[in-house]
């Protein structure tokens, strides 16, 4: 691939076509189950009929609703089976230490106390993303699963746990939601820098300029590998 | 100024400070509710109307007439009709004051005799309009073909001629009688009304609710009619008009929950109803419509042991008794035989019984409503800040 060119010029890959299929046939599905989700939980609010005649009414709300739920179920095993059988390297989206320190120094950055961590491909940011939504999938798919079979729910537990589950679910959606709306959009559409988006989700390449920027330990990688000395050492 | 001294301002203060206690005062008397005035027609029925110069001429022959001619007379002057100077041509037509029987009974008088159904709710209706008008959309109405009764008129519930308010015990319509005035034609409705909750609670105090509670009186229909008290969509809230407001029933003095509706709307059944499914249970599906029964009644479809059967009517299931573990639409408990106000005084086992292990039910809301809003007033601030940072870094540049 481009790896291995140096300069500031050009493009590199940051996201392969496998990944951003995985990303469209994510967020596809999310979407809806936020709107056939909301108006059972919120049902007095005045956005909640035109939701869900929008979805082409009741039973149709359930029907969407079950069927994204199963099928992000569907995409995360596929994920997770991907990364853990054929592709076994997905090393660079794993917590290490150095993401709680980096955390804590990119605090200080914040209020101008410390210089911007120097991020690799995925600093914390991303992973909290990332594994934020492999736990939603288990706590969203596990409590749903369960709610789509009540009448076996019900011969089990004592109704109790069933509506532990529904509180659960509905707060875990709500803070998903808000999660995506005020992290996912406040770091990758509307910030200072990328307005309205990023488009690496698209074409999967980044700019070599923006990838010094963002990820300088990712970018520095890049670099040994051409005539120029390594700038760290 | 002249004068300004500091006891001059003392005494200025003094004043303002008591002009302001007394505005205040005066405020606060102001504000103080007025006692309701009690209006002087609420006090009891007024003196009885004068009969001067009413003929009497009808009741002057029936009285002397055999039982099946004389009793209506005697009925009629016992009614309110009576005190409400209603005569006997307003309903019979015919004229009192002629000379002989035949003309006063003449049909060329407009005499009637016993007049057809049609007739007689239009007589009725002659004074009531409002209740005619709620009659006349209504389902009895609806079933009358012709004038022949075969559904109910205005005599089929009042009675032609012994007619008293409701509030008075011998009316057919009073709370105690209403069921069995219904009954005569709703046999099956009024044997099961009878075994239930509101009627006990009738021969108790006559608080209980009877048929024209829910069904309303005049403009009764039937329940697929979206209009009906009873419809699916409506009857939550009718049964709320009481079970809902601590104004009609209040908890400590009937030993009953109030906030039957509130807790209602926060099931799944509902939510789907408020959408637009009627499949799904309203009040009467679980509690029964007639024979309504409390939880603590071995007989009761929502006692813990008729549960499975209950919940298993519309959904298909054979259920096991742990569908009766739990509390449906209800705060506190039920369930356990005796009602309960509160998590207070709850034993161990009996927190777990009612609220899952640990309490979950506590637990769980708790730990989103401290996790939901903290942990995105913290990503807020991150990216908030890190927009200023990357703004004020790229100005530098």
């Amino acid at each position: 691939m481009t790896k291995g060119t140096g300069g500031e010029t050009g493009e590199v890959e940051r996201f392969t076509l496998h990944q951003r299929v995985q990303h469209v046939l994510l967020f596809i599905p999310f979407f809806l189950l936020v709107l056939t989700g909301f108006p059972l939980k919120f049902p007095n609010e005045w956005w909640a009929q035109p939701a869900i005649d929008l979805v082409g009414g009741w039973e149709m709300r359930g029907l969407i609703h079950r069927a994204s739920g199963l099928f992000i179920i569907g995409l995360g095993v596929y994920h997770g089976l991907w990364y853990v059988v054929v592709d076994r390297s997905p090393k660079k989206i794993l917590p290490r230490k150095q993401d709680a320190k980096d955390f804590l120094q990119h605090l200080k950055w914040l209020v101008g106390r410390a210089p911007k961590p120097r991020y690799g491909k995925y600093g914390w940011v991303e992973k909290f993303e990332y594994w934020g939504a492999g736990i939603g999938m288990v706590i969203m798919g596990s409590t749903g699963l369960v709610m789509m079979f009540p009448d076996w729910a019900f011969n089990t537990f004592p109704l109790a746990t069933y509506q532990v589950l529904w509180v659960v679910h509905s707060n875990w959606a709500l803070f998903d939601t808000l999660v995506i709306l005020i992290w996912h959009m406040g770091n990758v559409h509307f910030t200072v820098k990328h307005f309205p988006m990023d488009r690496s989700w698209i074409t999967g390449r980044i700019s070599r300029k923006r990838l010094k920027e963002d990820h300088p330990l990712e970018y520095e990688e890049m670099q040994p590998k051409e005539s120029e000395p390594n700038a760290t050492e | 100024m002249e004068g300004w001294v500091p006891g001059n301002l003392l005494r200025a203060r003094a004043a303002l400070s008591a002009a302001i206690a007394v505005g205040l005062l005066g405020l606060s008397l102001a504000l103080v509710p007025a006692p309701p005035r009690i209006d002087p027609g609420l006090r009891g029925p007024e003196e009885p109307r004068s009969h001067e110069g009413i003929p009497t001429s009808c009741s002057d022959c029936h009285a002397g007439l055999p039982e099946s001619l004389s009793s209506p007379v005697a009925e009629f002057n016992a009614s309110v009709h009576f005190d409400e100077l209603v005569t006997c041509v307003d309903c019979h037509g015919g004229d009192p004051t002629a000379s002989t029987l035949l003309d006063a009974m003449s049909p060329a008088r407009g005499y009637v005799g016993v007049p057809n159904t049609t007739a007689a709710n239009a007589a009725c209706a002659g004074c009531h309009s409002i209740e005619a008008a709620q009659y006349r959309s209504g389902v009895h109405d609806e079933a009358l073909p012709g004038g022949d009764s075969v559904s109910a008129s205005c005599v089929d519930c009042h009675g032609a001629h012994f007619i008293l308010p409701a509030s008075d015990r011998n009316a057919t319509t009073h709370p105690a009688r209403e069921p069995g005035t219904c009954g005569g034609c709703h046999t099956e409705a009024e044997t099961a009304y009878e075994e239930g909750a509101h009627w006990r609670r009738v021969l108790e105090d006559l608080q209980g609710a009877t048929c024209s509670d829910c069904h309303r009186s005049h403009d009764i229909l039937p329940r697929d009619d979206p209009a009906s008290s009873m419809h699916p969509r409506r009857e939550p809230a009718t049964c709320a008009a009481c079970h809902s407001s601590a104004a009609s029933i209040s908890g400590w003095y009937y030993g009953v929950k109030t906030d039957r509706l509130g807790t209602y709307q926060e099931s799944y059944h509902s939510r789907a109803l408020k959408y637009g499914d009627e499949r799904v249970a309203t009040c009467t599906d679980c509690h029964e419509d007639h024979a309504v029964r409390a939880a603590t009644d071995r007989a009761s479809a929502i006692h813990p042991d008729n549960l499975p059967r209950t919940c298993g009517q519309c959904h298909d299931t054979e259920y096991s008794a742990t569908i009766a573990q739990g509390l449906v639409h209800d705060r506190e408990a039920a369930h356990s035989g005796e009602l309960r106000w509160g998590t207070e005084g709850l034993t161990p086992a009996e927190r777990s019984y009612y609220l899952g292990p640990f309490d979950l039910g506590y637990w769980v809301p708790l730990f989103f409503g401290v996790l939901i809003p903290s942990m995105l007033t913290l990503l807020a601030l991150v990216v908030i800040l890190g927009n200023v940072r990357m703004y004020l870094e790229a100005r530098r540049k």
